[in-house]
This record gives structure tokens, sequence and C-alpha cells, in this order.
């Protein structure tokens, strides 16, 4: 069931009207039951929205917002929104983290991994060819002083 | 009567005891008594040295009784090294050491893709003095930035032995190499031997030689004929060139191999004629190598010519 004049109940809610047409359509609010209906339904859904309007979150309303705006966007292009706290715990929490870790990897070093590097001082002849000294020469044999030899002074 | 005999028994059983006891208590206390012997001790280091720095890679001390003998063998893909010192007393103050150098690195590749490489073998004999080292190069004395070294250092030192028991040839490790390219051995073996040549003709000796000879090194004999030999044999004494090339312990005598050349000496014409070069021989010590020189010496002479050559280890060894 449809009346003509539900449309003209709606423009008079939202102002649209002349003053003879409102007064008009008043007097047709009086005699037709539908209009009469719809216009309590009007009003209700008006009163509704007010509330709804009300309890929308700003956040919630941006990320909506932007959901509606980026529906192609790529995941590098999204943006991410977060409350300047929270981001200031997160940024706090990595630093502490990043300090932690360079105080394990430093002062709390297990000691054998410290021998470990220097033993691995030695690693040049480990890894070395004897090819690696070689330049050609004959192999040569002398006989020297041994206090040119100055053996143990750099060897330890 | 009975008394002074009885006196006299026990005095006589007294001083036989205590005589006896201080024989006893006498050898007891020189068997246990220390004594000294000389040693000698080598400390072998292996060092990459470069301009700024001198790092130790390896090292070894030998210590054996004075005539130890030592080996150091670098060992790697592309280069071999073979180095034997054989070692002696020249005097309390000086070593003679013979060094044999023997090196084998890889060349390259030949057109049939087969491997190349240069061989070198060398031989020093060297004195040194205890106040001096050997240093070896085993890639020469060149002037490269990073150079290999072996340092030897000789030394004698004193230790005590009681009992009068050997002490064993020791080899401490004190820094091993850390991938196996350098090895040190060594051996304590004789070096003197005294050697017996004798020719016979007809089974009879004729004439005979006597020297003492060194462990690798040449030594020249000349056979003395004895009187009664004819004139025709004494015109031409038999000479050996011979060195002493390897000893190996066996049971129930060690062994040996010989090295020669047999020479008979043209007086005449003062001058060597070959009879047998580069002979060889192996036997035990104290067992005759019986050589055969009818159709060589004298082969005109209708006689039957035979060489007997014996090898005895000099007693001092």
């Amino acid at each position: 069931m449809q009346c003509q004049w539900t449309i003209k109940i709606s423009q008079m809610i939202d102002g649209e009207l002349s003053p003879e047409e409102v007064i008009k359509v008043r007097a047709h609010l009086a005699s037709c039951i539908i209009c009469h209906i719809a216009h309590k339904d009007f009003l209700d859904l008006g009163e509704n929205l007010k509330t709804y309007q009300q309890d929308i979150n700003p956040v919630l309303q941006q990320q909506a917002l932007n959901k509606i705006l980026a529906t192609h966007a790529y995941l590098w292009q999204k943006n991410i929104l977060l409350p300047a706290p929270t981001l200031a715990v997160i940024l706090c929490v990595v630093f502490l983290l990043g300090v932690f870790i360079s105080m394990l990897n430093g002062s709390f070093a297990d000691p054998t991994k410290q021998n470990n590097q220097v033993s691995n001082n030695n690693k040049p002849f480990i890894e070395k060819d004897l090819s690696f000294y070689d330049r050609g020469g004959r192999t040569t044999i002398l006989v020297v002083k041994k206090s040119s030899l100055k053996l143990g002074e750099k060897a330890k | 009567m009975r008394l002074k005999s009885k006196y006299k028994l026990f005095l006589c059983t007294f001083l036989f005891l205590l005589i006896n006891s201080n024989k006893h208590s006498f050898s007891f206390s020189q068997n246990n008594l220390p004594t000294t012997v000389k040693r000698i001790q080598f400390k072998v280091s292996t060092i990459e040295e470069t301009s700024q720095n001198r790092h130790l890679l390896a090292e070894s001390i030998i210590e054996g009784p004075v005539g130890t003998d030592f080996e150091i063998n670098l060992k790697d893909k592309k280069f071999n090294m073979d180095a034997y010192f054989l070692t002696d007393l020249e005097s309390d103050e000086q070593l003679t050491m013979q060094a044999k150098l023997n090196t084998k690195r890889y060349y390259g590749q030949s057109e049939k893709n087969l491997p190349l490489y240069e061989q070198d073998e060398q031989k020093h004999n060297l004195t040194v003095n205890l106040d001096e080292a050997i240093l070896l190069l085993p890639f020469g004395n060149s002037t490269n930035d990073e150079k290999l070294k072996i340092e030897i250092i000789p030394s004698f030192i004193t230790r005590n032995i009681v009992d009068g028991k050997e002490l064993p040839l020791t080899i401490d490790i004190v820094k091993p190499d850390l991938n196996g390219k350098i090895n040190v051995r060594a051996y304590k073996i004789p070096h003197r031997f005294n050697l017996v040549a004798k020719l016979l003709a007809d089974g009879k000796e004729i004439a005979k030689g006597v020297t003492e000879c060194f462990f690798k090194q040449p030594k020249e004999i000349q056979l003395d004929f004895y009187s009664t030999v004819s004139q025709e044999s004494s015109i031409y004494p038999l000479v050996l060139s011979l060195d002493v090339s390897k000893f190996e312990r066996s049971c129930p005598t060690n062994s040996f191999e010989l090295g020669f050349d047999i020479f008979r000496l043209n007086q005449t014409k003062n001058q060597k004629e070959p009879i047998i070069e580069n002979g060889a021989g192996a036997g035990n010590f104290g067992e005759e190598l019986n050589y055969d020189l009818t159709n060589l010496y004298l082969p005109t002479s209708n006689k039957k010519y035979e060489l007997k050559i014996s090898l005895t280890v000099a007693n001092n060894e």
C-alpha cells in the first residue's frame, strides 16, 4: 500500500516544503492512515540515526572510509593507523630489546667463544696450501747463529 | 785353650760377616748411584714469518742419545719435502750433520692431462757448533712477505740414569701441527761399521782390506796382497768404493744394504779399471757376501777369483 503523499511527508520532515505545502500535507496526514504510519516511521528512523551517529568511533569511521576509498590498494600502499601512545610503547620495547641483545653479545659472551676467536688466528696456516708460500724457490738449508733466530720473542 | 779357639772362631766369623756385608752394601750403593749420560736435543720449530709478525705453527722437541737421526716431512697436495738428518758428534762442542733434502713440487699438467712434477735432491754436510742452529727454508730464501721456516736448534743435556737403564728416545710435541702437514720422526741406528773385504784365488785368501765406514758416506778401500801372492795378481790390486746405504733391524741379526763399485788398479798405467759398477748387496751383519770375479778380475789367469765382504757394527755404537 502506497500513497502519493509519502514523499511529501519525507520532504516535510527534512524542511524542504513551503509553509503552504506543509499545511496541505498536515491536512492529508490527519485523514491518511498510510501517510500517518510513514510519518511515524520517518521520525523513528531519524531518532535512531541520531543515536547511532553518537556511538560511531572516529577511528572506525576513518577505517571504514579508508576501506571504501582504497578498494584496490596494495599491501605496501596501505596505511597503518596506530594511536600515538601505542606507537611510542612499541618503539620503546624495540629499543630496549636491541640494547639487551647487544649486551648479551658483548659483556656476557661465552669465554670459550673468545678463545675460539683467538685460536682462529691459526687459521691462515690451516687453510693455506703449502704452495701459498711457494714462489718456485729451491729448498735451502743454512747454518745460522742461534741468537739470530730470536725464537720465542714473537712466537708466543 | 778351648776358650781361645772359640774366641778365634767367633772373631773369624764376625770378620767374615762384616766383610761380606760391606761388600754387599758397597755394591748395592754403587748400583743405585745415579750416573749421568750426555744426550742431544733438537728443537724443531715451524714458523710463518712476515715482515711484521712471527707465528709459531708447530713445535717438537726430539731427545735421544748422541747420534740420534731425524726426519722432517712436509706434505701437501702440491708440495712434498722429506728432509733427512744424520747427526754425529764431532767434538764436545760440535756436531756433524748429513742433510738430505728431497722435494717434489706439482708443476702442472702435460698435454695428455698427466701431472708434471719438479723434483729435487740435495745433500749437504754441515758442521754445527753449539751456538748455532739449522735454518731450513722449504721454499727457498725468497723475499716473500710470508715465509715458511723450519728452525732446528741442537743442544746437549745431561740426564741421570739409574741401574744402568738406557733412556728412551723421545719426541715431545709442544705444539702440534693442526693439519698434519708437518711430521717429525727420529730414530737411533748405528753409524759406524767395520768392513772386511777379502779376495780369494782358487779358495785361498790372497788379499785383504779392513776399514771403518760411516753410514751413507762413500768409502774407498784398497785390498793389500799377502807377500806370497804371485807377481801377476799383485800388479792389479783390487779397489772397492762402497757405502752402507741402509740399516734395518731384524731378527736374529740386523741387516744392511750396500752399494759399491769394484775396480782393479792397473799399476803400470796407474789407472783404475772398472770391474763392477753400481753393484749392490744386502745381507746380515757378520755374514759374508760373495761375488764371483773369475771372468772379471783377471780372465786370462785361469783361476777362480772370489770377493767376500763382511760388515759388523763398530764396538762404540
